[in-house]
């Protein structure tokens, strides 16, 4: 067994520093038996509580989620190894950086290829009667179902992740930047409206429900001035209060959208950051240590 | 924990919302069911107890027995005794010797990665070595889980039988009865 994780710790050979957090280090290395580029995390022990309960519980469930999906718009984990109380990650090495669904967990690979990062907090679903925690997802783009607590919730949560992205994209910021739970629920109605009973059923039988003043909304072209109609067509669809009615995953892809001239740029013609090696170097260093203090804070949450 | 384990596990919660709408889950039955079918490779090896002559049959019995009362006391799902029967399984598949004293460490090793995986609210490691009655320390515990991992080369994404049974009952819903008949023969 010594032999056998002095041989892995061998395999990679660090070539530099990509960041640091509370609970892990990313580095950039080449994997000598295949000569490729990897990025690996190299989760710490951290403090003596953190230890006191072993290998660490996040990371143990990226593994084991990330072993599972091969797709490729996920990022591909590629090993893991123990190295006395740590353990280390290897990913794929991701050029640029842009469970939950937001844009820092969305990388771009060399040939534009969006690979989903981040699984500490996936679970498998399909698993009926099971009770979920609702502190999941990082606040911004989280649903108002999981805001007002609901413990069983769907696809639909990802879908609500999936809207707030999009209105990045075209806002260049932060759509419903919440600064406190109940200050998401605010910004959401302030933008969207307050839903009603008629609009979301069962919405105040949720666990965590408080009712709201009567915000009227602001119509999404308004907020979305240079979207067109098919655009604001998804995103009312994604951004739909019951959970029951937001478009889903295959819906949206059926909607004029993703039809509609013009169609998408080929991933490898997509602009690429420019600018010297060290300026985009930096420019990952700090994305990756965004990424790092996120990964703390969800850590924070869910406990 | 328990205490929270338990309040949150009392919660009606949405009454809106059936699981199943919610999860909404036939749309990828098909897929769910061919991806378990793929990972089914993680299974132990047959007749792996001749590789440890101190162990018998019996005793995995009596450790898998310990594991499921375990599960029972501390309310955890039964996809966590599954796992961690399905690792006890391999990591005594992939290593040979294994001490007799030793088993019940083993046991408690998977009970304990498998809970990490699979509960909101996993028992803390003082629990674990509590319900050995501290058989074993807790740095013992700490060494076996790291050896296990190393044993399972990390490989703990493994399909259970109670996922297959939960997927075929989300398709074809069944009376309560023969859910739990077919429960309690997986």
């Amino acid at each position: 067994m010594a032999l056998d994780v002095k041989s892995r710790s061998k395999r990679y050979e660090k070539l530099d520093f990509l960041g640091e957090g509370q609970f892990a280090t990313v580095y950039k290395a080449r994997d000598k038996t295949t000569d490729t580029i990897v990025a690996i995390k190299k989760i710490k022990v951290g403090h003596r509580t953190e230890a006191k309960d072993g290998i660490n519980r996040t990371a143990l469930r990226e593994i084991k989620l990330l072993q599972e999906l091969h797709h490729p718009n996920i990022i591909g984990l590629l090993d893991a190894f123990g190295h006395k109380s740590n353990i280390s990650l290897v990913f794929d090495f991701m050029e640029t950086d842009l469970e939950d669904l937001k844009p820092n967990n969305l990388l771009l690979d060399g040939n534009g290829v969006l690979k989903l990062a981040d699984f500490g907090l996936a679970k498998a679903f399909g698993s009926p009667n099971r009770v979920y925690t609702h502190q999941v997802v990082t606040r911004w783009y989280r649903s108002p179902e999981l805001l007002f607590g609901a413990r069983m919730y769907g696809v639909g949560v990802d879908m609500w992740a999936v809207g707030c992205i999009l209105a990045e994209l075209l806002l260049r910021i932060p759509f419903l930047a919440g600064e406190s739970d109940l200050d998401q629920l605010t910004k959401i109605f302030e933008a969207l409206g307050t839903p009603t009973d008629e609009t979301w059923p069962g919405m105040s039988s949720l666990p965590d429900y408080v009712s709201f003043k009567i915000f009227p909304g602001t119509p999404l072209e308004h907020i979305f001035s240079a979207a067109g109609d098919d655009l604001l067509e998804l995103l009312r669809g994604l951004f739909t209060f019951n959970p029951l009615l937001r478009t889903t995953a295959t819906q949206a892809l059926k909607m004029r959208y993703f039809s509609n001239r013009p169609g998408p740029t080929p991933g490898p013609q997509l602009p690429r950051p420019n600018g010297s090696v060290e300026a985009l170097r930096e420019k990952e260093t700090v994305g990756l240590k965004r990424k790092i203090e996120d990964v703390m804070m969800k850590k924070k949450l869910i406990f | 924990v328990v205490q929270m384990q338990l309040e949150h596990g009392q919660l009606p919660s949405d009454e809106s919302l059936t699981t199943e709408e919610v999860l909404c889950v036939s749309e990828y039955a098909g897929d769910i069911h061919q991806h378990l079918k793929e990972r089914e490779v993680f299974r132990p090896k047959p007749g792996y107890l001749e590789n440890h002559p101190e162990v018998t049959a019996g005793m995995r019995v009596v450790v898998v027995d310990w594991l499921a009362e375990v599960v029972q006391e501390y309310k955890l799902q039964s996809e966590t005794l599954h796992l961690a029967v399905n690792y006890l399984d391999r990591f005594l598949s992939r290593t040979a010797h294994v001490k007799r004293v030793k088993l019940q460490l083993v046991g408690t090793a998977a009970l304990l990665i498998a809970a990490k995986y699979e509960e909101i609210f996993p028992p803390e490691m003082d629990e674990f070595v509590y319900i050995t009655d501290s058989t074993y320390s807790r740095r013992q515990l700490a060494h076996m889980e790291h050896a296990f991992l190393k044993v399972l080369d990390f490989k703990m994404a493994a399909p259970t039988t109670h996922q297959f049974l939960s997927l075929f009952m989300s398709i074809h819903p069944v009376c309560a009865i023969t859910e739990n008949l077919a429960l309690y023969v997986a």
